[in-house]
């Protein structure tokens, strides 16, 4: 999985790119957590090109938006891919995130 | 021009029947001389004639200084060749220990001639060959080296009675290596390749030792991995229970050697209750909470014999949450019963997939009504309730049968599962559940499974006679 991000002043951004999966956890964990601060506390992960997420990327998902919560932050989902879209509402994780569109709301 | 000739020829040296010069010197002033005999040479050749001697007396002098230039690197080099053979000729006795350190300092000793040789790691003697008495003293001035040049590889220090010398292999970092010999005997230059030879050799030895060490450490802590791994799949290696009127199917087969899927089963006077999970996650962390689900399943199912489901969750949901909070981890779970008598069933789902109910021959999936245990606490779950008659029945998988890639990375995916239960629900559970662990296999074409595949199939068989 490519991972890049976009550090701006009033946004950061993180792409996904490729499949997010166990054995891509402890690279999104040293590289994206980070990125989540009390002085930066809302994040923004592009979904739009993540072919697969199993378990283990979900449970990092959810650690992440518990850190960005803990902060009084939250992480937003952009632009689900339909892999990652259903396995959100299979697993009931879709209602813990803000969920937006660039369609309607540019990045 | 015939009296110049002839002239010439008088005074030729090997006319002469002069001396044979014996070194490239006299033969220039042999030369010298036989320029200012001839009568007919004009002065400023005699003197061109000492210039040109001059210069070849310098051309001589730096070819000797070239020579010995090249002797010394000779010597120095079939030196260096002649210490790396001694060394390569040491028995070790396996390379892999402290006896072979101990080898190699005495025969340290003995090629270097000294009277001590130490082996300091840091500030302490590790070992030491030869005079066992010398050793504290040898010591110090091998730290006060050490001390004075940390930088260097090789220090010469006590009237060149001693060299110090560092390992440079990145694995033994900190190590030293003093040889010592009395005052009067002091190291040459030509004993240095020695040392560094000898060094070399240690340095190798060392980091063989310390690779040798990680790999003990590592290997013992797979064997524990292993052990543990095994002890946590024992939770849930429990068949079924057995049931007049249920015809039961469950399996789980981890993809690694632990894994974080489970099943459990809990018989009460009426009803058989159940729970199908995976912690998020793999290997032996996910494991060890697995097992703690299992357990927690099992005292819940013993504690809620009124059949509330969503009380047993809920109590389900204290026993794990702060556990799967710290860990930063959750599970999928769905858990239930289902009655003996009328194949009722009531159960709860926390984002767990795949969970099939088969009724009048269509599979349609049941769907979660809350989020995954561990993550948000207090949720009130829905409840599910249905009833298995005739042909109908429960499959609750795992999400590594459905996400089982093949070959081309395709996934076996939600719609094939549900059509292979549809196609397969009038079979009895075993069945069931054998095609579709076939099915997925198959699918796989020997792609390894990523995940840990785990299925439970429930039937009702009607009434007990």
């Amino acid at each position: 999985m490519i991972i890049r991000t976009e550090l701006e002043p009033s946004r950061r951004i993180v792409h996904l790119v490729g499949r997010f999966d166990a054995h891509e956890a402890k690279a999104f964990r040293g590289v994206v957590h980070p990125l989540v601060t009390a002085e930066a506390n809302v994040l923004h992960v592009d979904l739009a090109q993540v072919a697969f997420v199993d378990s283990t990327a979900l449970s990092e998902l959810v650690r992440l938006q518990k850190a960005a919560r803990a902060v009084d932050g939250e992480v937003v989902l952009v632009d689900l891919s339909d892999p990652v879209r259903v396995i959100l509402e299979i697993t009931e994780l879709a209602p813990l995130f803000t969920i937006e569109h660039t369609s309607t709301e540019a990045l | 021009m015939t009296s110049s000739r002839q002239a010439s020829q008088v005074n030729h040296p090997e006319r002469t029947d002069a001396a044979r010069p014996l070194s490239a010197d006299a033969a220039i002033e042999l030369l010298l001389t036989a320029a200012s005999c001839d009568r007919l040479s004009p002065p400023r050749s005699t003197v061109a004639a000492h210039r040109a001697a001059a210069v070849v007396r310098g051309a001589i002098r730096d070819l000797e200084s070239l020579q010995a230039a090249l002797t010394e690197a000779l010597v120095a080099s079939q030196d260096r060749l002649l210490a790396m053979k001694t060394i390569a000729k040491v028995d070790f006795q396996g390379v892999a220990s402290d006896e072979a350190i101990g080898l190699l300092l005495g025969r340290a000793l003995a090629l270097t001639d000294a009277s001590a040789v130490l082996l300091l790691q840091a500030d302490t003697v590790v070992d030491a060959a030869g005079d066992a008495s010398a050793v504290e003293v040898c010591a110090e001035v091998a730290r006060q080296a050490i001390a004075q040049g940390p930088g260097e590889l090789l220090r010469t220090v006590a009237g060149d009675s001693a060299i110090v010398g560092s390992l440079d292999v990145d694995i033994t970092t900190g190590w030293h290596v003093a040889y010592f010999r009395p005052t009067d005997r002091p190291f040459v230059t030509t004993d240095i390749p020695l040392v560094e030879a000898i060094n070399s050799a240690l340095g190798v030895l060392l980091a063989f030792n310390e690779t040798h060490r990680r790999e003990q450490v590592a290997a013992t802590v797979a064997r524990e991995h292993e052990l543990a791994s095994v002890l946590a799949q024992s939770v849930i290696t429990d068949a079924p229970p057995t049931s007049a009127t249920l015809d039961i199917f469950a399996r789980t087969e981890p993809a690694s050697l632990a894994g974080g899927d489970f099943y459990v089963f809990g018989q009460t006077n009426e009803a058989i209750w159940f729970a199908v999970g995976d912690v998020a996650g793999k290997g032996l962390p996910a494991a060890i909470l697995m097992t703690r689900a299992v357990t927690t399943c099992r005292a819940t199912f013993l504690s809620h014999r009124g059949r509330s489901v969503i009380d047993a969750y809920a109590q389900l949901e204290d026993e794990l949450f702060d556990h799967l909070d710290d860990a930063g981890l959750f599970v999928t779970l769905v858990m239930g019963f289902v009655c003996e008598g009328s194949g009722t069933v009531s159960l709860v789902n926390a984002g767990h997939s795949p969970v099939v109910h088969v009724h009048d021959g269509i599979a349609s999936a049941v769907p979660a009504s809350l989020p995954p245990t561990g993550i948000v606490r207090h949720r009130v779950p829905a409840l599910s309730t249905f009833t298995l008659r005739g042909d109908d029945c429960l499959v609750m998988g795992s999400d590594g049968l459905v996400e089982q890639a093949d070959p081309a990375e395709a996934m076996f995916g939600y719609d094939r599962f549900d059509a292979l239960c549809q196609r397969t629900h009038a079979l009895p559970a075993s069945r069931i559940g054998d095609s579709v662990f076939d099915a997925v296999a198959e699918f796989a074409a020997g792609t390894p499974a990523s995940d840990d595949s785990t299925l439970v199939v429930v039937k009702h068989r009607g009434t007990a006679s």
